[in-house]
């Protein structure tokens, strides 16, 4: 009856995730706590390898989608990568995005 | 003859342009105004915070005292839905049930089970869309049954569909007189509009919002108006990229469906057909009304469309899980106040403005922290009382670069961006009190303030307010590669060249 309860409790009742419950959120963590410091390579090394597992569940278009993916992002068939893409503006925020945007 | 009819209100909270709901007055001799709060069926489809509750209740007793003034009423009825609406059909002899089209998959399971009633029980089920401009279906179909990719095909289609049906007529008085429910049951007490305090929700809010069909019509007359658009009126000074929500905010309204999104798009026509001297809307404010179709649109016929897992249109990232991280973007304590102040209004008024969607998005996911955008798409449907199942996730899949409506190579700085549209602070010293005494030059990065200069402010950064939670310098610049390597990835598994198969 008890766990009913609480299962009635949790389901009813608003709630935070609960992935909030892992969170270590002390005051100390909350005011202090900064991202470690890591080197590039290395992140940027694992993360491929994580990508290459990742491939075959990556989208898959048809013939007919990817002519009309190309349309829009001519790059995708040439093969590269854009050396920078241009920015199609966000239609919600329209003159501002043009000037707001900032490349690191 | 005619039906005895419970026209189920669901989202749809109107009376104006409202086609499903005269299509049940036209075809009955009673029809029960009805709207079934089902918070079992609520809490397990949506994440709604206090700040969406609260507009919801404010949004149904306005309705409530809409109808009243018709001569009708409604009957807020809480408890599961099939069972209040079993219960209800057995008891009223109903031969029909109406009810909006929508296209998430929560309702639509829930108008299938609806379905299955009616075959049970004997009574019919109507149906029709009135939330989007378009009958979405129509749109699938031109395109061959599934959902354009892009927004070029998107508005390719419309052009071939032409313009949206015109606004269904406004209900009237003579309407609802004839299809009166039982007097007693209106006056009868039980089936009210909830308090907040009888769900366990907070009464007080800070939210500038406030829910209902009435506000929302007012709202949309009061920003054509403010605009300049419309006769005699001159536009006010506005300040350029102003954040706070004094200058659009309709979208709560479209959200509930409260407003008309064809109301809105027909208004603005007229507007545009009439006007001579004063100036005019811009076009892309119609243009908004069809992003938002584009999204439900692509929403409606992709499996999986607020995940990434499983959802086709959707880029694989190998995103990282951190409770910390996202805990400290989530209560607005990533030590930027840029970002904090605007995870605070967003707390606080449940609105923010689509450019601050932009900079926490970016900083949350492909930016600083590269966490996935479905956390931040959850903490908006929790908090935003604009949450829409397409929009919310359509908008995060495209801010975090995971979808092919749009490119994005960029990178948002949450101290640069900022400062150039607000040099004084001001935004940030309305949402973080805590920094308002600190000088203008140090307010985007009070952690370079010497300590004399923190001193004098009254806030030592590090435990008045956070440390900065990352070198976004050294972050966005890795992620930036990070995300190189996957289009890269991408491109690799050749899917998407024409040639290379
Ligand atoms: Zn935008």
């Amino acid at each position: 009856a008890e766990m009913e309860n609480s299962e009635h409790f949790i389901k009813y009742v608003l709630q935070d995730p609960i992935w909030l419950l892992m969170a270590n959120t002390d005051d100390a963590v909350m005011m202090t706590y900064q991202i470690p410091s890591r080197n590039s390579e290395m992140v940027l090394k694992e993360d491929k390898q994580k990508l290459k597992q990742m491939q075959k569940f990556q989208p898959k278009f048809t013939e007919e989608q990817k002519r009309e993916l190309i349309e829009v992002h001519p790059w995708i068939q040439k093969g590269g990568l854009p050396k920078a893409v241009a920015n199609s503006e966000c239609i919600y925020c329209e003159d501002n995005t043009r000037s707001c945007f900032y490349t690191p | 003859m005619p039906h005895r009819t419970i026209h189920l209100f669901r989202k749809g909270l109107r009376l104006h342009d409202n086609p499903t709901l005269l299509a049940a007055l036209e075809s009955s001799e009673v029809v029960y105004p009805v709207y079934i709060l089902d918070r079992k069926f609520l809490m397990s489809a949506m994440n709604m915070g206090t700040l969406r509750w609260h507009f919801l209740l404010q949004s149904l007793e306005d309705l409530q005292r809409n109808l009243t003034k018709l001569g009708s009423c409604l009957l807020v009825i809480q408890g599961e839905y099939e069972s209040v609406l079993r219960d209800r059909v057995k008891k009223w002899n109903i031969t029909q049930v109406t009810l909006d089209a929508e296209i998430e998959p929560f309702y639509k399971e829930m108008e299938r089970t609806i379905q299955a009633l009616g075959g049970e029980m004997g009574f019919d089920v109507l149906s029709l869309m009135g939330h989007t401009l378009y009958d979405i279906r129509r749109i699938l179909d031109m395109n061959g049954g599934t959902p354009p990719l892009t927004y070029k095909r998107f508005l390719h289609i419309l052009s071939v569909l032409g313009d949206p049906d015109m606004p269904v007529r406004n209900l009237t008085a003579e309407d609802f007189q004839r299809c009166k429910p039982p007097p007693e049951l209106c006056l009868a007490e039980d089936d009210r509009v909830p308090l907040p305090e009888d769900l366990d929700i907070p009464r007080e809010s800070q939210s500038p919002w406030r829910g209902g069909e009435t506000e929302g019509l007012q709202r949309l007359e009061q920003h054509l108006k403010n605009q300049g658009w419309i006769a005699n009126f001159t536009k006010p000074r506005t300040i350029p990229n102003s954040l706070l929500p004094s200058t659009t905010g309709l979208s709560p309204y479209f959200s509930l469906g409260c407003l008309s999104v064809r109301r809105f798009f027909y208004r603005l026509s007229n507007i545009y057909a009439q006007s001579k001297n004063h100036s005019l809307p811009p076009v892309s404010l119609q243009g908004q009304l069809l992003w938002r179709e584009f999204f439900y649109t692509v929403a409606s016929a992709t499996p999986n469309f607020t995940r990434m897992a499983g959802n086709p249109i959707c880029l694989q990232i190998n995103w990282y899980q951190d409770a910390e991280r996202l805990y400290k973007w989530r209560m607005a304590q990533t030590g930027f106040p840029w970002i904090d102040a605007i995870m605070t209004q967003l707390h606080q008024e449940g609105w923010i403005h689509h450019l601050a969607r932009h900079a926490v998005a970016c900083f949350l996911t492909r930016g600083d922290l590269w966490i996935s955008w479905e956390e931040g798409m959850k903490v908006f449907e929790e908090m935003l009382l604009d949450a829409d199942y397409s929009i919310n996730a359509g908008n995060w899949m495209w801010l975090s670069a995971s979808a092919f409506f749009h490119q994005y190579t960029r990178i948002f700085c949450p101290v640069r961006f900022g400062k150039r549209t607000d040099p004084e602070g001001q935004y940030i010293r309305k949402y973080l009190p805590v920094l308002t005494n600190f000088p203008s030059k140090y307010i985007y990065e009070p952690w370079t303030a010497p300590e004399e200069a923190q001193k004098q402010a009254g806030c030592i950064i590090g435990q008045d307010y956070p440390l900065p939670m990352v070198n976004h310098k050294e972050a966005s610049d890795r992620n930036l590669q990070l995300m190189k390597q996957v289009r890269e990835e991408q491109y690799g598994t050749a899917q998407l060249t024409r040639d290379d198969m």
